[in-house]
């Protein structure tokens, strides 16, 4: 395990973008742990500082619109991105390996009736579908998660239903069969530890598309307005017409956020992929 | 030819009807009266609610078995009627729509040639000049513009060629109460008022347009015919341009066709950064003013155009490959 851990990383570690994108990531991550020790002020707390005034020496990146602390803001924004981010592609991509699995296994009609759908889920302009649902089932970060697991999966499964049958037609797949394994059996001890590396770079991969996704909706007042998110910074700036006043503050960091994690993890997923796909490293 | 352009139709129309079903379905999965939840927010509107009330339910057919609503919905939706806003009351939300269209249209027109264009050129310039600086640059960039927001690219131009550098109008599409005395005085105002959503957008798409011509052309060039221009001594632009990059346009017109729909979700963005009176400030008025009706026809209309965008993809993919458009 620990040979192929290093084995792993030597490859992995030769590409330096993807080394980038795993400190962009671990950054954050720690970023969003820590945040009741980093945070200089109570992100909540309004008009600790005249409202829209410029970074200082007190406050590094200045105050928003009611005053409150952006350096903060920022620093606890980066939980809800990653929360979102993870969780959602990890619904995801769970739907999608299970559906994946099961209808590259079978084939048949359960099969073809799967693509199909996948095929519609594709098709879909995602984002008024998104704004249409959360009107509906009410803007909550949860309902959010589930939304884009839910409108995520269908790429998740074809690209493991692809895996599936090329592997089901393995040696040692029929050597299962013939000693009398059962179809659960091969399904989830031999086909799906063959697949767990693409189960995880598709995470990870999938996870920038959250992050910008989540931001997008918080931007055009879709998600939850209760918690703090950089998309919802942005709304913010964008309403107070921090523009108009020149208030780059409220309007560069939360942007420049979202695109370096959501970068982080695409280089990331770039870099796994490139791991576990050795016909890449050719070109 | 025929077949394939049928069969392709037939999946779109299924698609079509499928998504119908889902946006029909999903206010009606609510738990409740659905009939509450089609009221809830009318109480500003000004009507008494009892009389809205009514109206409503005999227009939604709310009375009626899921069947026959079902059945109003579908026939509603064909006749181009997704019932009156909230926000704009009592206006029918498909002539607010079709008022906005164009403006969106425009935008994402310009946007995609200007970014299909400066993409095919940069493409073909990275494959050529494979592993080098600039093609590692170009990958560099695709990667990283898949990953920056529309909106905020959009904020970041309008700080810069708005406020510090006043060049450029704040938003809006005309400047307001401005008397056109010609033409001519119209279209410079129009476009001078377009210029950075156009941009916006095209940033945010021409790198990934650059690096799927790049990767088209790169499979390309491991051609023999390729082999063979080299060998009969053609000149490297004529091998690229001639030979290369008309193979590789094939499916990069049809990426291009694809990305439509892409970019008709950057203009929802785009259009409420600029205050465009676009499809897709639209919506963000329908998403503020809690306009159900407004927000489901919007669906359903950039359901309709990507399904069309998509649907004209195949059509020119059959049109300019002579391995569909010689079969018959």
């Amino acid at each position: 395990m620990i040979k192929k851990m290093s084995n792993f990383w030597k490859q992995f570690s030769k590409s330096k973008i993807a080394v980038l994108g795993l400190a962009i990531v671990i950054a954050f991550i720690f970023m969003a742990i820590a945040a009741p020790f980093i945070t200089p002020y109570d992100p909540k707390r309004t008009f600790i500082a005249p409202p829209l005034s410029p970074p200082n020496s007190k406050h590094w990146l200045g105050t928003d619109d009611v005053g409150r602390d952006i350096l903060s803001l920022i620093i606890y924004g980066s939980r809800v991105s990653l929360l979102v981010g993870l969780l959602a592609s990890a619904v995801g991509t769970l739907l999608g390996t299970i559906i994946g699995l099961f209808s590259g296994y079978f084939g048949g009609i359960l099969d073809e009736l799967l693509m199909r759908i996948t095929d519609i889920f594709l098709i879909v302009p995602f984002l008024p579908l998104a704004i249409m649902i959360m009107y509906i089932f009410g803007p909550s970060i949860w309902n959010v998660v589930l939304l884009f697991g839910f409108l995520g999966w269908p790429t998740a499964a074809r690209q493991i239903r692809s895996q599936i049958l090329s592997l089901k037609e393995a040696p040692f797949i029929e050597a299962a069969r013939a000693i009398g394994a059962g179809d659960m059996h091969i399904i989830f001890k031999h086909l799906f530890p063959c697949i767990i590396g693409v189960v995880i770079a598709n995470v990870i991969g999938r996870t920038s598309f959250a992050i910008m996704a989540e931001a997008g909706l918080a931007f055009l007042g879709a998600s939850d307005p209760t918690v703090i998110s950089w998309g919802l910074m942005m709304a913010y700036a964008q309403s107070s017409g921090a523009v108009l006043l020149g208030a780059w503050w409220t309007i560069v960091p939360p942007g420049f956020c979202i695109t370096l994690l959501s970068c982080g993890f695409s280089f990331l997923g770039y870099g796994i992929n490139l791991v576990l796909n050795p016909r890449l490293r050719r070109h | 030819m025929i077949d394939y352009i049928m069969k392709k139709l037939l999946r779109y129309v299924i698609s079509f009807i499928i998504i119908l079903i889902v946006i029909f379905s999903l206010p009606r999965m609510m738990p409740g009266n659905p009939k509450d939840y089609y009221l809830i927010t009318t109480v500003h509107i000004g009507e008494t609610h009892e009389k809205l009330q009514s109206e409503l339910i005999a227009r939604l057919g709310l009375n009626k078995s899921i069947t026959d609503q079902f059945i109003m919905f579908l026939v509603n939706t064909f006749q181009g009627y997704f019932g009156l806003s909230w926000r704009y009351y009592p206006r029918e939300v498909s002539s607010i729509i079709i008022e906005r269209l164009p403006w969106t249209f425009f935008l994402v027109l310009s946007a995609r040639i200007i970014s299909f264009m400066l993409g095919y050129l940069l493409g073909v310039i990275a494959a050529w000049k494979h592993g080098s600086k600039i093609d590692i640059l170009i990958q560099l960039a695709g990667l990283v513009s898949m990953n920056i927001p529309p909106f905020w690219v959009g904020l970041v131009l309008l700080l810069i060629f708005a406020f510090y550098i006043p060049v450029l109008p704040f938003g809006g599409s005309l400047t307001p109460g401005f008397q056109f005395r010609s033409f001519w005085d119209f279209a410079c105002d129009f476009l001078y008022h377009a210029i950075l959503p156009i941009t916006t957008l095209s940033i945010v798409t021409f790198f990934m347009d650059a690096l799927i011509m790049r990767n088209n052309m790169i499979e390309i060039l491991g051609e023999d015919f390729i082999t063979t221009a080299e060998a009969k001594g053609l000149k490297n632009r004529t091998i690229m341009f001639k030979h290369a990059a008309r193979n590789a346009l094939l499916p990069f017109v049809t990426g291009a066709f694809m990305g439509f729909g892409l970019q008709i979700t950057g203009a929802i963005f785009v259009e409420t950064v600029f205050a465009y009176p676009g499809m897709g400030m639209l919506l963000n008025e329908a998403i503020l003013s809690r306009d159900f009706p407004l927000i489901q026809g919007i669906l359903i209309t950039t359901t309709i155009i990507i399904l069309t965008s998509n649907f004209i993809a195949d059509l020119l993919y059959a049109r300019l490959d002579p391995r569909i458009r010689l079969k018959t």
